[in-house]
């Protein structure tokens, strides 16, 4: 008896992976509200960078 | 992750005349190829006034995408293209001396199920943010962070800082209002 050729599943199952819009819960384009630069922007926040830090292109 | 790579030679291309606002003079063009991803990829230097450039990066075969921008590639070299996107500052500095930069990250698509990221500390920001310090220390810029708008600013520590922040502020909120919006 010849062994059968189709002894696998894998071109059958699909992955179970869900996309990444949908495992982190982003927004649908179609929900997506306009926003303003204005209104988010704010002062910002200097980073504070260690004094062992050295940096691979400018100092 | 500490960045150990160098990244690619950056070739500048051309010094672009197009504008697309008042306060945009001109465009300094440079590219890449990224041997990993087999990607080329096209790097934008645009200066504004107050010296101030925004940097932006894309991979050349999505030139023509309206979301060039908001891409993942998914090929797993971001380190190498990082670093490469940013050997831009030095350039820019050697004419330039007075130079600052900025830029955002931008949100991303999931083309597969129709779902796009929040415009705040978003992941691109996020990368960005963790490792530019690792290429660019404090003697030359003060770095700082808009969590919110997921933008960072290096300002030339030539410029006060106060001021030149306010100044820039201005300028980018007159005409990049909508920046965070996708199109």
């Amino acid at each position: 008896m010849k062994p059968s050729r189709s002894n696998t599943n894998k071109g059958r199952i699909r992955p179970r992976v869900k996309s990444k819009g949908l495992r982190l819960n982003w927004t649908s384009l179609e929900d997506i509200k306009e926003v303003r630069l204005s209104d988010v922007l704010g002062d910002g926040a200097v980073v504070e960078i260690k004094s062992t830090n050295k940096p691979l292109l400018v100092p | 992750m500490q960045l150990t790579t160098w990244g690619y030679d950056l070739k500048f291309i051309q010094k672009s005349k197009e504008t697309y606002v008042p306060c945009h003079r001109f465009t300094y063009v440079f590219k890449f190829f990224s041997v990993k991803s087999r990607l080329h990829y096209i790097v934008r230097a645009e200066q504004h006034d107050y010296d101030f450039f925004a940097i932006k990066f894309y991979p050349k075969s999505y030139g023509k995408s309206e979301r060039k921008y908001s891409v993942t590639t998914n090929k797993g070299d971001i380190a190498n293209v990082l670093v490469t996107c940013a050997k831009v500052v030095p350039k820019i500095l050697e004419l330039f001396p007075n130079a600052s930069f900025g830029f955002i990250g931008s949100r991303s698509i999931d083309f597969i199920s129709n779902k796009a990221e929040g415009y705040v500390n978003n992941q691109r920001f996020k990368i960005y943010a963790y490792h530019i310090p690792q290429l660019i220390g404090d003697d030359n810029f003060v770095h700082i962070a808009y969590k919110n708008a997921s933008a960072y600013m290096l300002v030339n520590r030539h410029n006060d800082l106060q001021q030149y922040q306010e100044e820039v502020k201005t300028m980018i909120l007159e005409h990049y209002e909508n920046v965070l919006n996708l199109t």
